[in-house]
């Protein structure tokens, strides 16, 4: 096919022309996670022009990705992601190149898969990648183009550019354990990513052309439900020892269910403080403990939230109330629910801390709506 | 002075119950810090940052009135 006119709506553009174009043409960038951020970064830079693409995913295609992950069809699932991509990408664009790793991002794979590449976009899922893709920039001196998101919710920055501030300078070191909830666990909207993900496609460009002023030493946010839209100035920190090589990248989340790299684990364990972390129960272990005697039921929901708890006798206080209420409770064992587990595991952690022998129901009443709203017989 | 309107973004909205909260007008960014781990004890074993004016602030930073706040956490998703 004669490819001459293809660019030409963006090659007329004022301050971008033919120039720019070629730019494009002559770039490598590597996108790390082919997910909800990773399809619209991929999709729109490989439309753009941009010559070489790299694509890491360890994951496959599953059914749940299908409202936010548009470059898969349902004839996909299963199929691995990187290499579902990359043949899409090859239709939609023949005369790029395109690279599939269908491998995770490791402490010893990270420097040789960045070899080559001008630019990182990290459109990864987890802390643990996020910190890692990070610091291997810092170390390797790559510009990083970041995204995020949570249910209705995005950030994107540019990190790294030119001796810019990075990620730790936002965040300095990993959020704990469940601190912050996946989107397996509070969901996300499936439009939202798409929105992130295309600010990170339109600040590579920016990077790669020199056009306009790229989100370098600021924070962008997005909040889709009231169109809020906010640009934050943060000061880069001065003098930081580079971390690369010196840091743990292990994952720091609870065990799920839908965790890809989760584990089956619902006995209390021991972290590194030596203090003990509430124990996290199955239904079966639920069931089973809500029969004892002198056990306490709260479920820490908003008032609002559905569907109501029928089946069990319980309390309801939401979570940013619990506090006066833990005051009150002195002994006895206490099993906490919420929506998803994460609620209920923060209350645990919190009564926890008093003392109290605590419990959390994993996967929360979403997982087993009906054994609540049944009321008992 | 005027009391303080805070923006709470993320999953720091579901401690405060509501993606607002405001609070009596205080005078520097550690009492803020102060004042909001009094009223919402969760948000102690929050990571997030805060933004003054439209600036992630570090250090003890006064609040002046009609002061922009924003509480923001960290995303993972992707």
């Amino acid at each position: 096919m004669d490819q001459e006119n293809r660019y030409h709506r963006q090659e007329i553009l004022k301050g971008f022309g033919k120039q720019c174009q070629q730019l494009l043409s002559a770039a490598k960038v590597l996108v790390i996670g082919a997910g909800g951020l990773g399809c619209p970064v991929l999709q729109y830079l490989a439309a753009a022009g941009v010559g070489t693409l790299g694509i890491a995913d360890d994951d496959v295609v599953n059914l749940t990705n299908l409202h936010r992950q548009v470059l898969f069809d349902e004839s996909d699932v299963g199929q691995r992601k990187a290499e579902v991509a990359a043949e899409k990408l090859r239709s939609m664009n023949t005369a790029i190149s395109i690279g599939a790793y269908s491998q995770r991002v490791t402490p010893q794979n990270v420097l040789g898969l960045f070899e080559g590449y001008d630019v990182v976009v990290d459109c990864t899922d987890n802390f643990p990648s996020r910190f890692l893709i990070n610091d291997a920039c810092v170390h390797h001196g790559l510009p990083l183009v970041w995204g995020a998101v949570s249910e209705f919710e995005g950030q994107v920055a540019v990190f790294n550019w030119r001796g810019s501030g990075n990620y730790r300078d936002l965040f300095p070191e990993m959020p704990a354990a469940g601190e912050v909830a996946s989107c397996a666990e509070a969901g996300v909207l499936g439009v939202l990513p798409g929105v992130i993900g295309s600010m990170q496609a339109i600040e590579v460009i920016k990077l790669i052309t020199g056009v306009g002023s790229p989100l370098v030493n600021q924070l962008l946010t997005y909040r889709a439900l009231d169109n809020q839209f906010l640009i934050l100035d943060y000061e880069p920190v001065k003098g930081t020892e580079e971390v690369f090589g010196s840091r743990s990248y292990e994952p720091v989340c609870w065990p799920t269910d839908t965790a890809s790299n989760g584990s089956s684990n619902t006995a209390a364990h021991t972290d590194i403080q030596g203090t003990t972390t509430p124990t996290q129960l199955d239904w079966e272990g639920f069931e089973q403990l809500t029969r004892e005697d002198g056990v306490t039921l709260i479920d820490v929901r908003d008032l609002h939230e559905e569907p109501e708890i029928r089946a069990f006798k319980h309390i309801r206080v939401p979570l940013y109330e619990l506090d006066e209420l833990l005051a009150e409770i002195s002994h006895g064992k206490i099993i906490f629910v919420c929506q998803t587990g994460m609620r209920s595991m923060q209350a645990s952690l919190l009564a926890a801390d008093k003392g109290l022998q605590v419990f959390s129901l994993k996967g929360g009443i979403q997982s087993m709506k009906d054994r609540f709203e049944t009321s008992p017989s | 002075m005027d009391r303080l309107t805070i923006q709470v973004f993320g999953q720091l909205a579901d401690i405060v119950g509501s993606s607002t909260c405001s609070i009596d007008h205080v005078a520097d960014t550690a009492s803020l810090q102060q004042m909001l781990f009094t009223k919402y004890p969760l948000l102690k074993q929050k990571k997030f940052m805060v933004a003054l004016n439209n600036k992630i602030i570090k250090e003890n930073t006064p609040i002046g009135e009609a002061a922009a706040i924003a509480l923001l956490p960290p995303f993972s998703g992707g």
